[in-house]
Formats: structure tokens, sequence, C-alpha cells
């Protein structure tokens, strides 16, 4: 079952053309990884595969529904983002931060929410303690950790994570890494973008190139590894882009 | 119109984040509600402060005697006024400088004391001065009075030798006139209503200071959400754009109440210690209230239709204050302005504009017009839905995300 459909996204902004066709799909709990440098379009196609911008071209399904058509304000329900370089509301405790996404999530419904907000704390790792100072004193790290918390409380059916392991120091990213295969083999779809190759690597199901705009290959590591006779991702990366400008 | 969950859930989170928000707390509540009276207190306190060096120059030999007695008035009357003086008299022009000159020519004094005389004396202020134009206007009701009393003076002395019983009083006030007050269906008045009335015109004009915290805080609550990198997941939260909207505005008119409360007081303060009185009732304080609040829900829509579209908060700042600003000079021009006064042409122009109908309910219930109150209520209601639905049909998120903070 495919959980995101894309075929040949076409978007240009401020009159330059940022994606020339990407094509990619997700398998239901699979991890799906978009690979590619920066300024490649990874931000952009998810931005367009959750709605937030609109695309010039292409077609785009995500839990069966158009992110422009109907039915997208009820299927973002069943979805958990986590940007690059999100933000926390700083005047708010670590508490509150989740409290609110909670709430937001359940509608309202302060029995859900409170479930929820049992599984964010878990997931967070951080200790009541520190939940109860403002977000605003936290570390780079534990931010990150608020926002990953807040992404996957609900226990969405599909998570989109853009550059998830950004900036953090190892046993963070290893902690987030593990969670998102913990989270995938009970079900969970996830579509990660990353420019690090050796995380497409160890992470994917499924990994999709994407250069300048489109995507260039989309297989299993271990395929395109193959395809491209390479040792590593990294290696059948600069095989698979070989010719293409920057 | 029933208030969604989400909706509320984002009322929630942006009264505690305001909660903790100390600075705007101080700006928008502290300053004005210390700050007004406190400008009262200091321009009392300088006005009072202010001295003043009056000469008497004494042209008339008879007169000196006058003279002394009309310095030591002078000094009474200046003091009275609040001002610090040294009145001295002369016979010539003082080599010093001094702020105010009360001349008096020669032959004054005989003609003063004939019957039919008329003495002149001539008082002059130092130009640019303000404390002298001041101390200038209180020597010349002084002088009023003497002129006043002297004519009664006179009076008696003719009618005495004509053997007449003639009222001075009556003689010089031969029409009376009473000032009264009636209400627009005609019915009379009485002046605690039309002290009423006057409060009104205050708290129209406090509506000026209302529209400011709005702004502010609905800019930096939209354009502060993607400068503070929290727009993203909002965005992709179940949230739909018109339960964003309303929370926000919501919240914004919690800082809205909290500014025209500190507002109101401030003014009211400031006016209380000028010594204007004020006569003010539950009922128009609640008048006011909803005024206030449908007036911050309406500005929070026009700014969140800008501020989807702004570069940064202050770009969002400046654009709706610009739009804004024309719209605001109506609460400006309420102090001095009949808005029910004007003529049809300009009147249906102003209350094209949404913020008119707050000033207008106000003045409407100050006049006893329920019906007209209700009336322009639900006319700012419907403006603000209509606003609030453009907002959310125009929210760019798309120009929000991108745009370079």
């Amino acid at each position: 079952m495919k959980i995101v459909e894309v075929e040949g996204l076409v978007k240009s902004l401020k009159g330059k053309p940022v994606l020339r066709g990407v094509s990619m799909s997700v398998d239901k709990g699979s991890i799906y990884v978009l690979a590619g440098p920066n300024g490649a379009g990874k931000t952009t196609t998810i931005r367009i595969i959750l709605g937030l911008i609109k695309r010039d071209g292409g077609r785009v399904k995500v839990l069966g529904v158009d992110p422009e058509g109907d039915g997208w304000d009820k299927a973002r329900r069943r979805i958990g983002y986590l940007p690059e370089d999100a933000g926390v509301y700083d005047r708010l405790t670590g508490f509150e931060n989740l409290w609110f996404n909670a709430l937001l999530f359940a509608g309202g419904d302060e029995i859900l929410a409170r479930e929820y907000m049992d599984r964010g704390i878990d997931i967070s790792g951080l200790s009541r303690e520190q939940l109860s100072k403002r977000a605003g004193s936290y570390s780079k790290g534990m931010k990150r950790r608020l926002l990953l918390a807040s992404a996957l409380m609900h226990s969405p059916e599909l998570v989109v994570m853009d550059e998830p392991t950004s900036g953090l120091d190892v046993i963070a990213a290893y902690r987030i890494k593990s969670l998102i295969r913990e989270m995938a083999a009970r079900g969970t779809s996830f579509l990660i973008t990353t420019h690090d190759m050796l995380e497409a690597e160890q992470l994917a199901d499924k990994v999709a190139f994407i250069m300048n705009g489109a995507t260039v290959a989309e297989a299993p590591p271990r395929e395109l590894m193959e395809k491209y006779g390479s040792e590593s991702l990294e290696e059948a990366f600069v095989k698979a882009v070989g010719g293409v400008e920057a | 119109m029933r208030l969604d969950k989400r909706s509320r859930i984002v009322f929630w989170k942006e009264v505690r984040d305001l909660s903790r928000d100390y600075r705007t707390i101080v700006s928008v509540v502290l300053l004005p509600l210390l700050g007004l009276p406190g400008l009262a207190i200091l321009t009392g306190a300088l006005l009072s402060a202010q001295y003043v060096e009056v000469a008497i120059i004494v042209n008339d030999t008879e007169a000196w005697s006058f003279a002394g007695s009309l310095a030591g008035d002078i000094a009474l009357v200046l003091s009275r006024a609040g001002l610090q003086s040294n009145v001295e008299t002369y016979g010539s022009w003082p080599e010093a400088s001094v702020d105010v000159v009360v001349f008096i020519p020669e032959g004054f004094y005989r003609n003063i004391t004939r019957i039919d005389g008329t003495g002149t004396i001539i008082v002059s202020s130092l130009i640019g001065s303000q404390a002298s134009e001041i101390a200038v206007n209180n020597i010349i009701a002084l002088l009023n009075g003497k002129s006043r009393a002297l004519v009664v003076e006179r009076v008696n002395a003719l009618s005495e030798r004509a053997g007449l019983d003639i009222n001075a009083d009556n003689l010089l006030n031969p029409i009376r006139v009473q000032k009264g007050f009636h209400r627009a269906t005609g019915a009379p008045a009485t002046g605690e209503e039309a002290s009423v009335a006057f409060s009104a015109r205050i708290l129209e004009f406090s509506l000026f200071f209302v529209v400011n915290p709005a702004v502010v805080f609905m800019s930096d609550s939209i354009v502060g959400e993607r400068e503070r990198k929290t727009i993203e997941r909002l965005l992709v939260s179940p949230l739909s754009r018109r339960q964003l909207l309303t929370g926000k505005m919501l919240a914004s008119t919690v800082l809205g109440l909290m500014a025209a409360a500190a507002d109101g007081m401030g003014i009211l303060l400031f006016f209380l210690l000028a010594g204007i009185s004020f006569a003010l009732s539950t009922t128009i304080i609640g008048v006011w209230l909803a005024s206030v609040i449908l007036l911050v829900l309406s500005t929070s829509a026009i700014v969140s239709i800008i501020a989807s579209r702004s570069e940064s908060i202050r770009a969002a700042q400046n654009m709706s204050f610009l739009v804004i600003l024309g719209a605001m000079a109506i609460y400006f021009s309420s102090l001095m302005v009949d808005l029910t006064k004007l003529p049809e042409s300009i009147s249906l122009f102003l209350q094209m504009i949404p913020f008119t109908h707050a000033a207008l309910a106000i003045h409407y219930y100050a006049l006893g017009d329920i019906v007209s109150v209700a009336k322009h209520f639900l006319i700012m209601t419907i403006y603000w839905l209509a606003l609030l639905l453009i907002a959310a049909k125009t929210f760019n998120t798309e120009k929000l995300i991108i745009t370079k903070s």
C-alpha cells in the first residue's frame, strides 16, 4: 500500500525552477529517504507533500488525499512532522509545549491528549524536572527531543522528517535513528530527507537520489549500490549524479 | 458563533505565552497606567514651578496707592493660578528683564474716579513665554473684575443722587442665560447625563490606544511564528487556518482589553488630575469593553491579512499601521467632532470603515439610543467575520514560509 505517491513534481520559486520532475512512492511501514545535497529540492518536495506550498505541476497523494484538495485538514491528523531547524515555544515549559501539541492532535479530548502526552514524555527522554522548565532554557539537543516527541506522540501513520539528525551529537542522533526503526517495525511510514548518505544507508528501506530538483534514482540502498557498482551509498550517489552539475 | 476546541487550544497557548512576556505586559499595561497620570502630575508640577516677574510701571503720581493694592491682588491671583511670581512697582521702565508689564499712564486715576471716565491700563506679555500669557490672562480677568466693581460703585452713586432704588447687578445683566440639556427625544436631561455623554467622548478617544497593541501582538503572533521557526509544525497540525487565526485573534483581545483598561484608566486619571471630572456607569463601561473586543478582533483580522504576506514583524507592523492609521483618526477626532452630525456623504464613507462603529456604539449609548448601539455592534461583528473569512481564505502559507526572515 502506498502512503505517499508523487509523480513529476514541478515547482518554481521566485521565478527560478526548484523542482523539475520529482517522482517517488513511500510504502506503508517503510523508511523512505530522500537523499541529496543542500539545495537539491528535498525540503521543497516535502513542503509540497505536506501542503505547505503549492505545486506548479505533477501529482501528489498522501494517505490517499491530495494536499491541495478536500480532506487534507483531516488527513493532517495522521501525519507527524519534524522540520529541519524547527523551534519550540520558548516561554512555555517542556510540558506545556507537549500539552499544546497533544491537545491539537487530540482535538481537545483531554483523555486522549493525556495518552499522547505520556507517550510524548516517554519519547522525549526528558526528565519531569527538565520538562517543568521553560523550553527557552533547553540545549539544542533537548529542544530537538521535545520536537521529536511532538511529532511522534500521536502515533501518526506517516512521519515526515527534514534532516532529523542535523546538528545533533552522536548519541542523540543514534537515539533518533533507533526510534525510527522501532516505529517503522510497528507499521509507521517514514519519509526522511538527508544529505548524509551514511545515514540514508543505515536507515532506508528505499532511497531516492535527488539532484537539481529531479529524482535521479530510486531503489533500496543495496540495489542502488549494486546498480552503480559501489561499495557505499555515497559512492553510488556520486556515480548516479555523475555528469549532473550541481 | 461557537468557538471550536482547536481555536480554544491556540488561545490557551497564546495567553500562556503572553502571560510570560513581561516586557509586553509592562509596556502595554504599566506604562499607560503610570505614565499618563505621571504626565499630568509632572505637567502640573512644572506649571506651578514657573516663575514670572511682573512690573507695574506707574506714570500717574495719583495712582501709586491703586498700584500698590493692584500689586498685592496680582500676586494673589497668580498664586491661585499656580504660578510663582514677583510683583514690583516702578516709576519708570525697569532695567531688568520682566515677563509682564502693567503700565498705568498719566491721568488714569483721575479718569476712573470721574463718574463717566475711562482709565486705560496696558498689560503686556513677553513674546514666546507661555507663563507670561497665563499671567496676563489672569491679570486681565482681575482688572475686568475691578472695572465691574467700579461700575457697581458708579451705578450706586448715580441711583443715590437720582433717589432711585437700582440693583446694579440687574442693570449690568439685563439678560441672564441658564444652560440646560436635553435628550435626542426632546426630553430634558440632567447634568449627570450630560456628564456621561462627555465621558463617552473620552472613552471613544481611548479606543485610539487599543489598536496599537493589537497590531503589535498579531504581527508578532503570525510572523513571529515563522521567525521562531514554529510555523511549519503548526500548519501541518490538524488546525485549520480559520481555527489558527481565531485562536490568535481571541488572544489578541486579551492584550487589547488589558491595554484598553490600562489606557482608559490612565486617560481618566490624566483628566481627573487636570481637574476634569467624569460620570461613568457600569453599563457604559460594558459598552466600551464590547467595543474594545470587536475593535481588537477587526484590527487583528486586518493585520492577519497583511502579516501572512510580510517579510518581517516590523514590515507587518509598518504596513498594518499604514492601513489602519487613517481609520484611527476617527477616535482622535471623536474628542472634538460629533460623528452623528456629519453630512450623509461623509457619514456613509466613515461607516464603511469598521473602526467607526466602535466609536458610534459608545456615542449612541451616551445619547440613550440602545437600538443604534446594537446596530453598530452587529455591523462590527459582521465586519470582523467577513475579515476573518478573507484572512483565512487568503492566508498565504507559501509566502509565510518561503519569505526570508
